[in-house]
C-alpha cells in the first residue's frame, strides 16, 4: 500500500489505493447510479436523442459530481447539521449554474439543444445522494474518486443509450450518417419517448443479465 | 444559543460565496453569452429574408453579410429589415414577440413586395413544450406559411393556425397535432403584428 504516498497522506487510512479502486468500481459498475440503482433517470431519458447530447450531458454530471464531492467532503466537519442538505444543495447549484453559464457562453447550440436539463442537474438524486450518502463520511480525496466515478457510471450509460436511439431512430452517430437512408427506414419511435424507455429497460436487463453471471461464476468457485 | 448563531453565520457565509462566485462567472461570461443570442437573432434575419448564409458562419461573417444585404427602417413604429432577394424582389421582415403557452415566442414575419403574401416565417426564441408545441421552431412547421396570405379571402386582416389538415383558405396554415394550445398563442402573437402591418397599409393606400 505504500506504493500510493500520495493517496495515503491525505486520507490517512494507508488504504487509499485499494479503497479508490473499490469505489471506483462501485461507482461506474457494480453500483451503477442508472443500471443498478436506477436514479437520475429523468435526464437519462430526455437527452438520450442523439450522442452528441448524451455525452455533453454526462460531462456535466461527472464536473458537478466531482466537484461537489470534493467541497462538501472539505466542509464535512464543519456544516452544521440543522442546514446540511440545505448547504450541500447551494454547492451543487453553484457548480450546475456555472456549467449551464460555460455552455451558454462557449457552445450556445448544445446549451439550447439540453434546454433546462443542465439546470435540472441541481435535482439530480445521483448527485445529492453521492453527497449525502459518501461525500459527508469520506476523505476529500476519496469523494472525489467517488463522484467521478458516479458521473462516469451515468456518462457511459447515457452514451450508450444515446448511440442506440441516434443510430436506430436517425440511422446516424454523431451526426454522421451510417445507415444509409436508401436502405434503412428510420425508426422514430427510437427519437421519441417510448423508445427511451424501451432502450433503457433492454440496458437495465443487460446489465442484470451480466451481473447475475459474474455472482453465478463466484458462487461456483 | 452557541450552535444556532454558528448556523447563521455559517449559511449566510456560504451563501454569500457561492453566489459570488457566480456573479464573478456571469459577469465575466457575459459578452460570450450575449454575442451567441446575436448571433442567432441575425440568422434568423437572413433566414426569414432568404439571404444565403454559409451553415458554419461565425459571429463576425453573419454580422458581414447582415450588414451587406439588410437595410433597417421602420414602419409603423417597428423597425423593418429589408432585402432586395434576387428572384423574389424586395422582401420585408418584421419581428414578432408576445406570450405563448409556457414562455415568450420570438420570431420574424417576412412579406414580399405585395405586403399580403407570407415570404417566410422564422422563429428564435420559444420555450414551448419539447417535442410537441417546439416543433414550431422546425423548418418544416414553418414552411407551411410560404406563399400563405395574411389577409384572408373575405378581406379580414388575420392569419389562421387551424387544426391539423384543416387550413383551406389561403390565410389558414395547418397547426401541429398535439400542440393546439400554442397554434393558438402564436396565431395571437402574429396576428397583432399583422394589425399593425394592415393598418399602416390601409392609411398608405
Amino acid at each position: 500500500m505504500a506504493a500510493n504516498p500520495i493517496a495515503c497522506a491525505s486520507c490517512g487510512s494507508g488504504l487509499c489505493g485499494g479503497k479508490g479502486r473499490e469505489t471506483f468500481y462501485q461507482g461506474t459498475w457494480a453500483n451503477n447510479p442508472i443500471s443498478i440503482q436506477v436514479l437520475g433517470i429523468c435526464s437519462a431519458l430526455a437527452v438520450t436523442t442523439t450522442l452528441a447530447n448524451s455525452l455533453i450531458m454526462g460531462l456535466a454530471l461527472i464536473f458537478v459530481t466531482g466537484m461537489s464531492n470534493l467541497i462538501i467532503s472539505l466542509l464535512r466537519a464543519t456544516i452544521p447539521r440543522k442546514v446540511r442538505m440545505i448547504a450541500e444543495v447551494a454547492v451543487i447549484a453553484t457548480f450546475v449554474i456555472l456549467f449551464d453559464q460555460l455552455l451558454k457562453a462557449f457552445y450556445f447550440s448544445m446549451s439550447e439543444r439540453l434546454g433546462p436539463y443542465v439546470g435540472l442537474i441541481i435535482t439530480n438524486c445521483i448527485v445529492m445522494g453521492r453527497a449525502e450518502a459518501f461525500a459527508l463520511t469520506n476523505p476529500p480525496l476519496l469523494s472525489v474518486v467517488d463522484g467521478l466515478a458516479n458521473g462516469i457510471g451515468y456518462a457511459f450509460v447515457l452514451a450508450i443509450i444515446g448511440t442506440f436511439r441516434e443510430l436506430v431512430g436517425d440511422g446516424k452517430i454523431l451526426g454522421f450518417t451510417v445507415l444509409s437512408e436508401g436502405w434503412y427506414v428510420k425508426n422514430q419511435l427510437m427519437i421519441l419517448a417510448p423508445g427511451a424507455f424501451i432502450a433503457l429497460g433492454f440496458l437495465i436487463a443487460a446489465f442484470n443479465y451480466i451481473n447475475a453471471r459474474g455472482q453465478k461464476a463466484e458462487a461456483k468457485s | 444559543m452557541k450552535g444556532n448563531t454558528y448556523t447563521i453565520i455559517y449559511s449566510a457565509v456560504l451563501a454569500l460565496v457561492c453566489a459570488s462566485l457566480l456573479t464573478l462567472a456571469s459577469v465575466s461570461l457575459k459578452p460570450y453569452q450575449e454575442a451567441n443570442r446575436k448571433a442567432k437573432e441575425q440568422r434568423t434575419i437572413l433566414r426569414a429574408l432568404g439571404v444565403k448564409v454559409p451553415d458554419y458562419a461565425g459571429a463576425e461573417q453573419l454580422l458581414e453579410i447582415y450588414n451587406r444585404n439588410v437595410g433597417e427602417t421602420t414602419v409603423a413604429g417597428r423597425t423593418a429589415y429589408v432585402y432586395n432577394h434576387p428572384s423574389e424582389g424586395k422582401v420585408t421582415a418584421f419581428r414578432f414577440a408576445g406570450p405563448g403557452l409556457w414562455g415568450p415566442i420570438e420570431g420574424l414575419l417576412a412579406l414580399k413586395a405585395d405586403m399580403r403574401t407570407i415570404y417566410r416565417m422564422a422563429i428564435y426564441k420559444q420555450e414551448e413544450t419539447p417535442g410537441l408545441g417546439g416543433n414550431i421552431e422546425n423548418e418544416e412547421f414553418q414552411g407551411l406559411f410560404r406563399g400563405k396570405q395574411i389577409v384572408s379571402p373575405q378581406g379580414k386582416a388575420a392569419l389562421d393556425i387551424t387544426l391539423p389538415g384543416q387550413a383551406h383558405a389561403v390565410n389558414q396554415v395547418n397547426g401541429i397535432s398535439g400542440a393546439t394550445l400554442t397554434g393558438d398563442k402564436l396565431e395571437q402573437v402574429i396576428n397583432k403584428l399583422i394589425a399593425d402591418i394592415a393598418a399602416v397599409e390601409a392609411t398608405g393606400a
